[in-house]
C-alpha cells in the first residue's frame, strides 16, 4: 500500500541498505534458524517491513543495530508461529545448512564443522549473543538494547555460551594449532 | 577481559556468503510494496511470479499465527458439519423429521401414563379431569332420599 512514508524510501536506498547489511543479516538469521529457506523468508519480510515504514530506519541512530533488532523480532515471531514441537521436529529431521564458507586449509573444515555443531548445541539466547559479540562486534550495551534484556544478562549469557564453545572446541583446537 | 587465542580463532571463521540470486528477488518483493496493485494474482508470471508466491507464503504464515493447527482443526469441524448437512439433504429427510412427534392420541396416552407413574411414585397422583370417574353431586341426604323415592316411583 502506498503511503507518504513509502515515497521516502527510494529504490536506491533499498539497494544501498541491502548491499551494506544483507550479508550480516543473512549470517545472523542463518545462525538463529539454521535453515536457509527460513532465512530467505525472514530477510524478505524484513525488507518489506522497511518499505512499509521507512521512517523507522531513517530515525535509527545505528542502522545495523536497528536491522539486527528487526531480524531478531521477526525470527521470534517465526518460532512462535511454528510452535516448539514443530521447531523441534524440524531440528531433528532436516539437515542443517552450513554456516561457514568452505575452508582452504586442510585443518579448517574439521574445526568449522565442530564449531557449527557446538553453536547449534547452544541455547538460542546464548547463541545469538555470542554471534552478536564475536561476529558483529557489538558492545554488551548494544546487545542488551537490541534484545531488550539487562546488561548483566547479556554479559552472563555471552560468558556461558563462550565457555561451552571453549569446552567443546579446546581439544580439537589444541590438536590442530 | 582479553580474548584468548581460541576465541580469536572462532571469531576469524568466515560466514558463508549470501546467495547472489537473493538480491534481485528480495528487492523486487520489497519494491512491489511501493507499487499500486495491477492485474490479478494469476497474471503475475515470469521471474516476479516466484517472488509473489514467496511473499504470499510469508503473509499466509503471518495470518495463521499463532497456531496453524488450531485453524486446521476449526476448518475440519466446519467440513464435518457441512458433510452432515449435505448427507441429510441427500437422504431427503430433514433432520427435524427424525424427531417428529408421534400421533397426538398416542402422545397423550404416553404422557398421561408417565404422569401417573411419577405421581404414584410421589404419592400425589390426581388423574386429569377428563379421566376422573363421574361422581354424582353431593346432595343433602333429604334430597338424596327424595331422589331415590322419585326414582323408585318411576321405575318400580
Amino acid at each position: 500500500m502506498a503511503s507518504e512514508d513509502n515515497e521516502m524510501a527510494s529504490p536506491l536506498d533499498l539497494e544501498r541498505l541491502y548491499d551494506e547489511h544483507a550479508q550480516a543479516l543473512f549470517s545472523y538469521l542463518l545462525n538463529l534458524t539454521r535453515n536457509e529457506a527460513d532465512t530467505r523468508d525472514l530477510l524478505q519480510e524484513l525488507f518489506i517491513k522497511l518499505v512499509r515504514r521507512p521512517s523507522l530506519i531513517q530515525e535509527a541512530r545505528d542502522q545495523r543495530v536497528f536491522l539486527l533488532r528487526l531480524a531478531h523480532n521477526l525470527a521470534i515471531d517465526l518460532f512462535r508461529r511454528r510452535g516448539s514441537s514443530e521447531k523441534h521436529q524440524q531440528e531433528l529431521v532436516l539437515p542443517k545448512d552450513p554456516l561457514f564458507a568452505p575452508a582452504s586449509h586442510p585443518d579448517e573444515p574439521a574445526f568449522r564443522e565442530a564449531l557449527e555443531t557446538a553453536l547449534g548445541d547452544l541455547p538460542a539466547e546464548q547463541r545469538e549473543i555470542v554471534h552478536l559479540k564475536l561476529w558483529e562486534g557489538l558492545t554488551f550495551e548494544q546487545i542488551a538494547s537490541l534484545l531488550t534484556i539487562p546488561l548483566n544478562t547479556a554479559a552472563s549469557r555471552y560468558r556461558y555460551g563462550l565457555d561451552k564453545l571453549r569446552q567443546r572446541l579446546r581439544p580439537l583446537y589444541d590438536e590442530i594449532k | 577481559m582479553k580474548p584468548d587465542d581460541l576465541e580469536e580463532r572462532i571469531k576469524s571463521q568466515p560466514w558463508r556468503a549470501i546467495p547472489s540470486a537473493w538480491r534481485e528477488s528480495v528487492l523486487a518483493a520489497a519494491r512491489q510494496e511501493t507499487e499500486p496493485p495491477h492485474g490479478t494474482f494469476g497474471e503475475n508470471h515470469g521471474p516476479r511470479g516466484g517472488t509473489v508466491l514467496l511473499s504470499l507464503r510469508v503473509r499466509v504464515a503471518a495470518l495463521l499465527w499463532p497456531s496453524p493447527a488450531a485453524w486446521a482443526g476449526l476448518a475440519a469441524v466446519w467440513i464435518v458439519i457441512l458433510g452432515f448437512q449435505v448427507t441429510s439433504r441427500e437422504t431427503g429427510q430433514a433432520p427435524q423429521a427424525q424427531y417428529a412427534m408421534p400421533p397426538s392420541d398416542q402422545f397423550m396416552q404416553a404422557f398421561l401414563e408417565q404422569r401417573r407413574r411419577l405421581a404414584e411414585f410421589d404419592g400425589r397422583y390426581e388423574p386429569p379431569p377428563f379421566l376422573r370417574p363421574k361422581s354424582k353431586p353431593n346432595r343433602p341426604r333429604s334430597d338424596r332420599g327424595n331422589q331415590n323415592f322419585a326414582t323408585c316411583l318411576t321405575e318400580c
